[in-house]
């Protein structure tokens, strides 16, 4: 009986690590830096991460589904600039066009992948630079300015003391981790990321499922995108240069595997605020945003290390 | 009972080169278990996977419930009620098991379709596994279960649609002991619930135990059917081998120098203190049957399978046969059973597939010389009559026969002393096996030692001076010169077959 | 067994009709195009791409990526360009020897590991370009006006720049090794199957070790040719290269799946994209059609590879 019950504390101790790790380092921070733990910190770290959080939610059905999104952060910034572009037209016809015009592009991308049998690598990446010309294009090369300021009204309103943005960062975090593990479609998508030959041989349509996944992931980063202007009121090619790897360590800092078919949206958001609090720590600390980006880097290097690792030693069982 | 629910006349089933399926007649009733058996590429495979839709016959007739019936492709037969548990398991290992059984039938809410039922989920699966008697949790990891529980989760799925006839593919091969009974026990309810089981096996005492029928297939063609009344082992036995193959006239090269020998060789769960030595110029064959431990051991010779000895010595030296790179250096190689996947390099050209031992092995230096290699390679192809006429080709060009004497050429290009042969002739066209078999005796004559295997009784008789055979992971018996025949093989193969 | 023969000659030869059909029309179509001085334009950008896109063959036909070259020119070309006041000897050792440890580095993590080489090398980017950032401050480097290390970049030779046949000679350099040595031919086994290259006795993960130091070490050339003909560098240089590199190597004809390219394609590859690129500034596009090209053309040419592709078994 003592052998059981210590493997359960064990796996659940396992299973819990990210969150254990993110009590742990709020308790060190908080220590030994009074102002962490107050309410005006907090609230800004979610300010902070609410951009790549939001894409992070997206990237996680890409991941289980098995491929993963280069162009989200160029996405991102084709939304931006549809919208500062369109605000001249108002608000509402500016967002909702912002928010088409990417989950249009996340769309393309899921056919590439699934129809033109071109792999997630390859599309994402052209899907990128792609976009960025586009961009580049649209923008003229230069920041482009937006013509309102009401946006920004948007962008820095609160309800009780809470930015809009974070409110729409967790209402979207708990409606979509339950379209990830209620739906339908949410457990197709474990299924495909798990075995697609299996999937498809009983009836499971890879190419739907995968379709709306990108699609959902292009919807995001159009939301990303109104919120980023919302918050600047300007548009530029270079917006979202390292969106797609901070999301992309976010989805597997929170334990989410690289090799798709298991996670989940909660596992995500505890990577996000694992991230979130990381950066601002290094903030606090004082350590140069050269600094930082090396340290972002090597926290992808080591999680993607230790998940590839343990993938390739459960392998031979 | 007496319901035909499946039957199939005059199956014909032919592949660019070959006939694998000939004339073949077969028929299942209602709620029986009819096995079908035979030896390696007799073609119960090829007819089961034209029942399951992955082949569409040649010729012939398909009547379910007395409807004659196409089957095109796997959804039609999926359809049509028809079920195959695969050997290898095609699951998701993430998944609950309860998401396993009801892949792509995930039950859903009545009032929201796209939203999921967890509850019925779990009770419906909760359903199937008590019908079965099985002690699972619908909510279990299914890679925390053992292969075998995970085998008889695969059961339970075929349960939960509507299931006419399930098709077993060796299901026991990764059942221990208290599982091939739980196994047993669904199969009785199965039976009672009207649905026909095709069982297919090389245990010939669990066929025996548990069909009603039991149908031998050879060479592509059905040889014989048998009642429940009328089992007779070694009949059945002589059926599925056919003729012995005389042999008399075969040279015997070996002398008494041991170049190998191995003291208690044991891999864990397959093998259990394995002894031999083998001879210069000696033909070692290796037999036993499906789940003997065969597979594993002539991997474990050349490192590509892990397993602890007590001693192994090459040439009177202690060698540690980890990998292949060390059975490479002291002078083994080793021809793998599944070409396509193990031994060819498809997109490269047959000048690389041939002398990929060779550069690393004998010429050993940083820059290849052309010539050098169009030389040796030249050699081999005349050597073993390889039909290539330009090396710059793909060797996906090459017919079947013709690669697997590029592989061998590749083996022999560094004058090896220890040969193991994994099935070196399956997929061969006549001509090419005799060739073949030449080849291998011509080595045997010029002093290597030769480990040999193979899916077919008769052609390691054929073959092999001497005949060691595995049963459940033990060595059994060992025969030498006159004493290898089928009878005593297959005798000593099917003999210590009894459950543990 | 015809058919596939031939499908195979033109295939191979497809890229290079393509090319010189374009050439062809750009010559007629294209003002300016066809002088000697926008053809020596056009060869000395191919040379710095070309030789950071030779480099990642390697790894790409032994089944892999490194998205972190473009970075390595970065970091590579500040501290050449910063050590040149020391001596051009230490400019030149020391970012060869600080690629190969990182392509030491990148290739143990894949290897060891078992991890995704795009994710990987896309970390090592990030974490590169950081170091070179804190490395220069976030400044531009200058080269020493009293050091020979200019001549690297801006010596000539006939008129034309000698860094052109530098690149040729390490292109011809790599060329044999993928084609006539050992870890070239076992590149491509690895690459074209990995079972079979384990039975066959090949040490896998030294091979591709091997094939991502000598990505990092080409990128290293790249950088000191480039730093020495621009006499500056930035830590942002090099941002890029890794995708044209790639764009250039899926261009001509290689697969990204493995075991199948080789330095002609690349070369071939890298002259096309500069063409075109080169094309579409004379007539005078916006940049962002680069862009939009670029991302066509890769497109185009994996489609086409998937589409006549890999032998299925």
């Amino acid at each position: 009986m003592e052998k059981i019950e210590k493997k359960k504390i064990f796996d659940f101790i396992n299973n819990q690590k990210i969150f254990l790790i993110l009590i742990a380092l709020v308790i060190i921070l908080s220590l030994s830096n009074r102002l962490f733990l107050t309410y005006e910190n907090i609230i800004n770290i979610l300010f902070q991460i609410v951009l790549t959080g939001i894409i992070a939610i997206g990237m996680t059905f890409i991941i289980i589904g098995g491929d993963f999104d280069l162009s989200v952060g160029a996405n991102m910034a084709l939304a931006a600039t549809v919208l500062v572009i369109l605000e001249k037209y108002g608000l509402a016809v500016s967002i909702i066009g912002a928010i088409l015009v990417s989950s249009l592009v996340g769309l393309i991308s899921g056919v590439f992948v699934t129809k033109l049998k071109i792999n997630a690598f390859v599309t994402t990446l052209a899907m990128m630079i792609f976009l960025k010309g586009w961009v580049l294009l649209l923008t003229n090369s230069q920041t482009i300015q937006g013509q309102s300021d009401t946006i920004l009204k948007l962008g820095y309103g609160t309800v009780f003391k809470v930015p809009f943005s974070v409110i729409i960062f967790l209402v979207l975090y708990i409606v979509f981790g339950l379209v990830l593990s209620k739906t339908i479609w949410g457990r197709n998508i474990y299924a495909v990321g798990n075995n697609s030959k299996a999937a498809h041989f009983f009836g499971i349509s890879i190419a739907k499922t995968k379709i709306l996944a990108f699609t959902l992931v292009g919807f995001f980063c159009g939301i990303s995108g109104v919120i980023l202007v919302s918050r600047l009121n300007t548009a530029s090619a270079t917006y979202g240069n390292d969106t797609a790897l901070d999301a992309i360590t976010a989805v597997l800092l929170g334990g989410t595997s690289l090799s798709g078919g298991e996670g989940s949206v909660f596992k995500t958001f505890q990577g996000v605020l694992l991230l979130g609090v990381l950066s601002n720590a290094m903030i606090v600390l004082n350590i140069t945003p050269y600094l930082q980006q090396v340290i972002k880097g090597l926290i992808l290097i080591i999680i993607l290390s230790i998940d590839s690792y343990y993938v390739k030693v459960n392998k031979f069982k | 009972m007496s319901e035909k629910i499946l039957e199939a006349k005059n199956i014909i089933k032919d592949f660019p080169g070959t006939r694998a399926l000939d004339d073949v007649d077969f028929d299942l009733l209602r709620g029986e278990v009819h096995s079908v058996i035979g030896e390696n590429g007799a073609g119960k495979s090829t007819l089961m996977k034209i029942i399951c839709g992955d082949f569409i016959k040649t010729s012939g007739q398909i009547i379910i419930e007395g409807k004659e019936t196409e089957i095109k492709n796997p959804t039609d037969s999926l359809n049509l009620g028809i079920r195959m548990i695969y050997q290898e398991l095609e699951n998701l290992q993430k998944l609950s098991v309860a998401e396993n059984i009801f892949l792509g039938k995930l039950p859903k809410q009545k009032k929201l379709p796209f939203i999921l039922n967890s509850k019925k989920l779990s009770n419906d699966s909760l359903k199937i596994l008590n019908e079965l008697n099985l002690d699972i949790k619908p909510r279990e990891k299914l890679s925390n279960l053992s292969v075998g529980a995970q085998q008889l989760v695969e059961v339970a799925k075929a349960l939960s649609a509507n299931l006419k006839i399930l098709i077993m593919d060796e299901p026991t091969s990764s059942l221990n002991q208290k599982e091939t009974e739980q196994l047993f026990k669904i199969i009785e309810k199965l039976k009672n619930q009207g649905i026909s089981i095709i069982y297919i096996s090389h245990r010939l005492k669990e066929v025996i135990d548990v069909s009603d029928r039991i149908s031998i297939l050879r060479d592509g063609r059905k040889v014989g059917t048998y009642e429940k009344k009328d089992f007779k082992e070694d009949e059945i036995i002589k059926l599925m081998i056919g003729k012995s193959l005389k042999t008399a006239g075969k040279q015997n090269y070996s002398s008494d120098e041991v170049v190998m020998s191995i003291k208690d060789l044991n891999i864990n769960k397959k093998i259990y203190n394995f002894s031999m030595e083998l001879k210069k110029g000696e033909i070692l064959g290796i037999s036993g049957l499906a789940g003997s431990g065969k597979e594993e051991l002539m991997k474990s010779f050349f490192g590509l399978w892990p397993s602890r000895s007590e001693k192994i010595l090459v040439y009177g030296q202690a060698v540690n046969l980890k990998n292949p790179k060390n059975a490479l250096k002291k002078g083994i190689v080793y021809l793998p059973e599944e070409r396509k996947l193990q031994s060819l390099f498809l997109e490269l050209p047959i000048r690389y597939n041939f002398s990929v031992l060779w550069i690393h092995r004998i010429y050993r230096k940083f820059f290849i010389a052309a010539k050098n290699e169009k030389n040796i390679i030249a050699e081999y192809i005349e050597k073993l009559r390889v039909k290539a006429s330009n090396a710059e080709y793909m060797v996906s060009s090459l017919s079947g026969g013709n690669q697997q004497k590029v592989i061998i050429s590749r083996l022999l290009m560094i004058s090896p002393n220890i040969i193991i042969l994994n099935d070196p002739t399956r997929g061969v066209d006549i001509g090419s096996k005799e060739e073949i078999h030449n080849i291998i005796s011509g080595l045997a004559k010029s002093g290597a030692s030769i480990i040999f295997s193979s899916s077919e009784i008769p052609e390691v008789c054929n073959v092999s001076n001497r005949v060691l055979v595995l049963s459940r992971g033990r060595l059994i018996s060992e025969f030498k010169d006159s004493d290898v025949n089928v009878d005593n093989i297959i005798t000593a193969a099917t003999k210590a077959d009894v459950k543990r | 067994m015809g058919k596939s023969i031939i499908k195979n000659l033109f295939k191979k030869q497809a890229v290079l009709m393509v090319f010189i059909f374009l050439f062809i029309i750009f010559a007629f179509f294209v003002p300016s195009f066809f002088s000697a001085r926008n053809l020596i334009n056009i060869l000395k950008q191919s040379a710095i791409l070309g030789i950071v896109a030779c480099g990642l063959t390697f790894p790409v036909i032994a089944g892999n990526v490194d998205l972190s070259v473009g970075s390595i020119v970065s970091l590579c070309g500040v501290v050449a360009l910063s050590l040149s006041y020391q001596s051009i000897w230490l400019a030149i050792f020391i970012p060869i020897v600080l690629a190969v440890i990182i392509g030491l580095i990148n290739g143990f993590i894949v290897t060891k590991f078992n991890a995704n080489s795009v994710i990987i090398t896309l970390g090592s980017l990030a974490v590169i370009r950081g170091l070179a950032l804190i490395y220069t401050g976030g400044k531009m480097v200058e080269g020493s006006d009293a050091s020979k290390f200019i001549l690297i970049g801006r010596s000539l030779i006939g008129g034309v720049p000698a860094y052109i046949f530098i690149f040729i000679i390490i292109a011809v350099i790599l060329g044999i090794v993928l084609n006539f040595t050992t870890l070239g031919r076992f590149v491509y086994h690895i690459g074209s199957n990995i079972e079979a290259g384990k039975i066959a006795g090949i040490n896998i993960d030294n091979i591709r070790i091997y094939t991502f130091i000598i990505s990092a070490v080409a990128s290293a050339l790249a950088a000191i040719i480039l730093s020495s003909r621009l006499y500056t560098a930035s830590p942002l240089t090099g941002n890029g290269y890794e995708f044209d590199a790639v764009a250039a190597i899926v261009v001509g004809g290689s697969s990204l799946f493995g075991g199948k390219g080789n330095i002609y394609r690349t070369v071939i590859g890298i002259f096309f994209i500069v063409m075109v690129i080169n094309a579409m500034i004379l007539l005078n596009l916006p940049v962002a059609f680069q862009y939009i090209a670029k991302a066509v053309i890769i497109v185009v040419a994996v489609w086409l590879d998937i589409r006549t592709s890999r032998v299925i078994i």
